[in-house]
């Protein structure tokens, strides 16, 4: 898991819960305690262990559960008891539990039939789409090759258990003659011969297993005299081990237990042959020379060692059910286990060896070439196939670097658990350059398991540099990551704000109208139009950009966005019927790979952002026409002249304030945190920092443009609303006061600045009420304005100061107190100036 | 192309300020004065075609207009090398070329005669463009072409063209030399009632200021004409920057306009800039942050309109935009502004925002300056009327004598009364009552009978 992803759970957990500690704190000190707790310290686990057997009611139930998962090798084990006895410890968290505990229980048998149906209709979903996705599968068969899906074919030592080299239970009577005193020892070793390569004898006798993969005990004749019975009892675990690998060999030779404990198996049996060769020489020793038992305890020593060794290796494999990477790690722990003993290690490091061949293998495939070639599920890494390119849902690639290669934790061996992330990414990166088309030429070092790390790390590294290296050369230099930055830029973020004064200009009628009645295909064209008359036309990549009429207000996303990581956020009711501004934003087309970059979520806070330039935009647009149509009034006399001022002044201060808002927003933060972007992407050495600093680029532009805090929003909305309003109210106003002050004015003026007004007739009022006078009208707005503009500032000034998280907004305090002239006096925000945050210098592009 | 805007150049003083602005645009777009563009200059991402277009083999046009009554400047424009730049249909000159003999009332009466004409000239670079978004016209509002042609043009141009806007760099006399131009009052007063009724801004251009700049800054004395011209030229082109090379804000005249001028009739601007060099002049070169920028162009006399400096009165900024060129932290700007508003550098109106706009734009690749930093302000400032009030004394005062009226009686427009000075002199008194009322804090609610 990489740490930024470990970050992020962190951050929500910790919002959830409502718990107070930031979740920086939190993260750095689960992170001491991880590296702490990697060594394992057994003496205070069996300190928990003991303290918990005597809390609890049933305590040798309780060890004996214990003893079963510590068999069974379960995976963070005495983490989970430390836990267990920290819970014991407090009572109020197990009251809570108690709690909890009940109504879950109650809440699943609440099973009515609405649900029922839900279900099946779930179902019914699910089995309409299955199809398809098998036909994909067949067809996608390049990465991986698919699961067999053949039963498990029963080995044939199963079906004729007699076959086995392993003892037969089949007890044949015999009638067991009695022996004199002086041939007994020959006669028990020639016995033992037998027992030690798996054959039944005649005085010793292999009892029932009692557990399939434990040792074999041996039922003794009781004839046999005791100082022979104690001799042969010394041999016989011997035995027992050779049965446990046989029996080992047996089941793992078959292929679902996977290429591992094939390889593994075939290794062991090659212990088991040496050591049928050793007996049967000993036998030959024996016809020809004679032995006794002690001689036989002394020439078997060293087989019993080895046997001993493989045997509980086996037994170990067998009880946890290990496969794969699992069974490499317990390798793993038994060579490190047998440090000092060099022959066990030997012994030890020969078995991994072979072991790791398949696993190697696989690890080769997928680190030179991105492919996965695991047919039993034993590789650490797996491929989800969530999703096939060749369906491209929208926010495939976004999927597609997420989900669609995962680490499976259980199946890491423990000697690659440092580089695992680096395996991953090696992989998915090639992946990514082999979906471009591109040929992966890679230098390919084999891989050998090493009892000295170093070795496999290094060729782990180097590969996964070389595809690093690759994609990202891929990615900036062949595909212009960077100029597509900069397109994006462009259009998403006004940087080159003539583009959107031309579009502006030429949907200026659209924009003001319901979606319903606008074509789409018309404001394409006009924004296409756009692109090629403004300075867009020397941007490669600008067909690539998109209208879209989306279904909701920006408003309205952004809380609804926010709702889900916060709770206090109220959602709206039910967006209205929106106006072809409120819904209106731009697309772009991104292609493989720098989807993965450009990817259906950073586009949309694109959007986001676009959105809300784009509104003020739209506003100032506004008020400059107002203004523009205004200046008609220079021909007014004097006198009269003097009752239009107050609009006027009112219309000056809009104006001041969405022009300093749009000032902060693109050259305080677009511009300075592009910058920043731009200097960390040139230090980058993967495809996952580039996503990581773009992803960071966008969040801190997104916040630093008020989009994130909803109450901030929404009274940048209100304000901006009334801006409209007013430019509303004075166009509808202009053709009246043109008329009244210069009614002698020659007609193509007059009509000139007119006919533009009249799509507004529709909207006014009620000819029977008493309207208010145009001054009336205009204090109301302006009182409007200035409590909105006051709320604003409030509400900036009473974001948290304590985090550096909100210092650009502040500026915007000393700006816009400027702003009240008359009514009030500005409101002293700061005792002393505060350090606004540095940033680079803003011609860096 | 959006936003165009087409030139005007009028008369001897506009021609030739023309002349240097059109110098100094082909300099910094790399157009080299056949019109074709340099090699080195091939992969811009400015936008020349504001103030050029392209001709079907590809060389740049001027969106200009060049119009005077005697020949002798134009034909200086024609025999120099830029000559092939200019559409040749776009130079006017009147058949008879004897000029307007520095007469309102000729220039005026001889704009009307040849009113079709020009307006054909301008109707056909009006319809070549694709949004016209306003006119720029150069005079000088002393003379007679500049001033009566101008005048007779702008009212036309308001008529004809009312959803554009016009733009005047208007210059304006020297006061402290006595004129040759004896009518001068006369000329300057009938200009300003056209100014402030049909143009939407004027920029302010006051040869009394630029002369002492030219002297006290470049420590010239007596500056030529082009020296002058050159100054001009420089706040010509840069206060058009931010529509040329376009960037997040203020890429067209109308969101450049607006904020600076809040009632329609004040709009009279003042300009600044800083740090001013000549060419040859390396030893100036000093160490510019963008609080030094913005201080010195807060200082009076940095100013080119000279207006009483008096610190006592009541005068006051109604608006300023600052147009910083050059390497800028966003956080210096923000510091500056900061610290400009701590001192109380700038005194504004009481009624309306009272705060700096800053426009921060880029430089042309193709200039190389000594200066890291340089601003241009624009400011809309009630002192302006200091200079109407100067205007008005001395038409008063050869009014009342009666004097050089003759050659005025002779055009028609003067022919059966006078009505028409005296209606100029109204106009411009009210708008100096407008500038000293914005002074208050009633402005906007004192209603005055």
């Amino acid at each position: 898991m990489s740490e930024f992803r470990l970050h992020e759970i962190i951050s929500e957990l910790s919002t959830t819960l409502g718990g107070k500690i930031s979740p920086d704190k939190l993260f750095e000190y689960l992170q001491g305690v991880k590296s702490g707790n990697s060594s394992g310290c057994t003496e205070e686990v069996q300190e928990h262990l003991i303290s918990l057997a005597q809390d609890s009611p049933n305590a040798e139930a309780f060890m004996a559960k214990y003893n079963y998962f510590k068999d069974k090798n379960v995976d963070s084990l005495d983490t989970f008891v430390k836990l267990l006895s920290k819970i014991s410890e407090d009572h109020n968290l197990k009251e809570l539990l108690k709690k909890t505990a009940k109504p879950q229980g109650a809440s699943s048998s609440d099973f009515t039939r609405d649900t029922l149906y839900q279900v099946k209709s779930r179902i019914n979903k699910e089995i309409k789409k299955s199809p398809k996705l098998d036909s994909s599968m067949v067809l996608n068969s390049s990465t991986t090759v698919p699961l067999a899906t053949t039963p498990s074919v029963m080995s044939w030592v199963q079906r004729r258990p007699v076959m086995s080299w392993d003892f037969s239970t089949h007890s044949i009577s015999r009638s067991i003659p009695t022996v004199p005193a002086v041939s007994q020892e020959s006669i028990l070793i020639e016995d033992l011969l037998n027992v030690l390569i798996g054959l039944p004898g005649t005085y010793i006798e292999p009892e029932e297993l009692k557990d399939v993969y434990g040792p074999r005990t041996f039922k003794i004749n009781d004839n046999v005299p005791v100082s022979l019975r104690e001799l042969v009892k010394q041999i016989l675990p011997l035995a027992s081990h050779y049965s446990i690998i046989q029996r080992f060999t047996e089941e793992k030779m078959r292929f679902e237990f996977g290429q591992v404990n094939n390889a593994l198996a075939e290794e062991m049996q090659l212990i088991n042959k040496e050591h049928i060769l050793f007996t049967i020489q000993l036998e030959s020793k024996f016809k020809t020379e004679g032995l006794t038992l002690l001689k036989v305890i002394f020439f078997l020593q060293r087989n019993m060692q080895n046997l001993g060794i493989a045997a509980s290796i086996a037994s170990s494999i067998s009880k946890s059910e290990a496969k794969g990477g699992k069974v490499l790690s317990l390798l793993h722990d038994s060579i490190i286990g047998s440090i000092g003993d060099e022959r066990a290690q030997q012994l030890c490091l020969k078995l991994m060896e072979a072991a790791c061949i398949p696993y190697m293998k696989m690890l080769e495939m997928w680190i030179y070439k991105g492919i996965i070639s695991d047919p039993i599920g034993e590789f650490l890494v797996e491929d989800n196939e969530v999703v096939e390119r060749e369906d491209m849902p929208e926010d495939y690639s976004a999927d597609y670097w997420e989900k669609k290669y995962a680490i499976r934790r259980e199946r890491i061996p423990k000697f690659l658990e440092p580089v695992t992330d680096i395996i991953l990414k090696a992989g998915k990166y090639l992946n990514v350059i082999r979906q471009c088309g591109k040929p992966v030429k890679n230098k390919v070092i084999p891989i050998q398991y090493k009892i000295e790390e170093k070795h496999y790390i290094e060729a782990i590294n180097k590969a996964y540099t070389f595809a690093s290296q690759t994609l990202l050369d891929l990615v900036l230099k062949e595909k212009d990551l960077i100029g597509r930055l900069r397109s994006v830029k462009h259009y998403f973020l006004l940087d080159q704000g003539d583009f959107i004064v031309t579009f502006l200009t030429l949907c200026e009628k659209e924009l003001s109208k319901y979606v319903a009645d606008v074509n789409q295909a018309c404001i394409e064209s006009l924004m296409d139009l756009a692109l090629r008359i403004s300075s867009a036309v020397n941007d490669p990549y600008k067909d690539d950009l998109r209208a879209e009429l989306l279904p909701d207000d920006l408003q309205f996303r952004m809380l609804r966005i926010l709702s889900i990581s916060q709770r206090d956020v109220q959602l709206p009711a039910e967006p209205k019927k929106l106006l072809m501004i409120e819904s209106f934003s731009f697309g772009y087309d991104v292609h493989w790979p720098l989807s993965l970059i450009l990817n259906v979520k950073s586009l949309a806070k694109y959007q986001m952002i676009f959105r809300h330039l784009f509104y003020c935009k739209y506003i100032e647009r506004r008020i400059c026409q107002v203004w523009k149509s205004n200046k008609v009034a220079k021909k007014f006399h004097f006198l009269d002249a003097q009752h239009y001022r107050a609009a006027f002044a009112l219309r000056q201060r809009m104006l001041h304030c969405v022009q300093n808002l749009e000032y902060h927003m693109m050259v305080e933060v677009i511009e300075p945190h592009w910058c920043t972007f731009l200097q960390r992407i040139g230090k980058v050495n993967n495809v996952d920092e580039i996503l990581a600093c773009h992803t960071d680029f966008l969040n801190n532009c997104l916040k630093d443009c008020m989009l994130t805090i909803p109450p901030v929003l929404s009274t940048i909305m209100e304000l901006l609303a009334i801006c409209e309003d007013f430019c509303k109210f004075v166009q509808r106003m202009q053709r009246y006061f043109v008329e009244a002050e210069l009614g002698s004015l020659p007609n193509s003026f007059y009509e000139s600045f007119t006919q533009g007004d009249l799509a507004f007739q529709g909207t006014a009022s009620n000819p029977t009420e008493p309207a208010p006078s145009f001054k009336q009208k205009i204090s109301i707005y302006d009182v409007e304005f200035s409590a909105a503009l006051m709320k604003l500032l409030d509400q900036i000034n009473d974001l948290n100061r304590d985090t550096i998280e909100h210092d650009r907004l502040f500026n915007l305090l000393y700006r816009w107190p400027a702003l009240y002239p008359m009514s009030e006096t500005p409101r002293d925000y700061f005792s002393s100036p505060p350090t606004a945050p540095s940033s680079p210098p803003l011609h860096c592009r | 192309m959006p936003c165009e805007m087409i030139t005007l150049q009028l008369g001897q003083c506009g021609n030739q300020i023309g002349f240097e602005f059109w110098k100094r645009l082909c300099a910094e777009h790399g157009i080299n004065p056949e019109g074709i563009l340099e090699d080195f200059a091939t992969e811009g991402i400015d936008r020349k075609d504001v103030f050029f277009y392209q001709a079907d083999d590809e060389h740049y046009i001027p969106r200009a207009v060049l119009l005077d009554l005697e020949p002798r400047v134009i034909n200086t424009i024609l025999n120099s090398p830029y000559s092939k730049l200019y559409n040749q249909e776009n130079v006017f000159l009147s058949k008879n070329g004897g000029g307007a003999g520095n007469n309102w009332a000729s220039g005026y009466s001889q704009g009307e005669k040849l009113n079709e004409e020009i307006f054909d000239i301008i109707d056909r670079e009006a319809e070549g463009s694709d949004s016209l978004e306003g006119f720029v016209l150069c005079h000088s509002i002393a003379g007679g072409t500049g001033s009566g042609m101008g005048s007779n043009i702008l009212e036309k141009l308001s008529d004809r063209f009312p959803k554009k806007l016009v733009q005047t760099y208007s210059v304006f006399p020297n006061l402290d030399e006595i004129s040759d131009v004896v009518v001068q009052p006369y000329n300057s007063l009938l200009t300003l009632k056209r100014l402030t009724e049909s143009a939407d801004s004027v920029v302010v251009l006051d040869n009394t200021a630029l002369n002492r700049i030219a002297a006290d800054r470049l420590k010239i004395q007596n500056p030529t004409f082009t020296q002058i011209n050159s100054l001009v030229s420089t706040i010509m082109s840069v206060s058009t920057t931010t529509l040329r090379y376009p960037s997040y804000m203020n890429n067209d005249l109308m969101g450049l306009l607006a904020p600076l001028i809040p009632t329609p009739r004040l709009h009279f601007l003042m300009t600044g800039y800083t740090p001013l060099s000549t060419d040859t002049d390396e030893a100036s070169v000093r160490k510019t942050t963008v609080l030094d920028v913005m201080r010195r162009l807060l200082q009076p006399k940095n100013m080119m309109v000279s207006t009483a400096q008096d610190r006592s009165s009541e005068h006051c900024f109604i608006s300023i935009l600052n147009i910083i060129q050059g390497e800028v932290d966003p956080t210096q700007v923000h510091k500056s502004l900061q610290r400009i508003r701590e001192r109380k550098l700038a005194q504004f109106i009481p009624w309306g925002p009272a705060s700096i706009q800053v426009a921060l734009s880029r430089k042309s690749p193709y200039i190389q300056s000594a200066h890291r930093v340089s601003g241009l302000m624009l400011a809309n400032h009630t002192n302006i009327s200091t200079l109407f009030d100067r205007a008005l004394t001395q038409y008063d005062k050869l009014r009342k004598r009666e004097a050089f009226l003759d050659q005025f009686r002779k055009e028609d427009m003067f022919k059966e009364n006078l009505s028409e000075l005296d209606s100029s002199r109204e106009v411009v008194q009210d708008l100096v009552d407008e500038y000293v009322a914005a002074t208050c804090e009633n402005y906007c609610t004192r209603e005055q009978t």
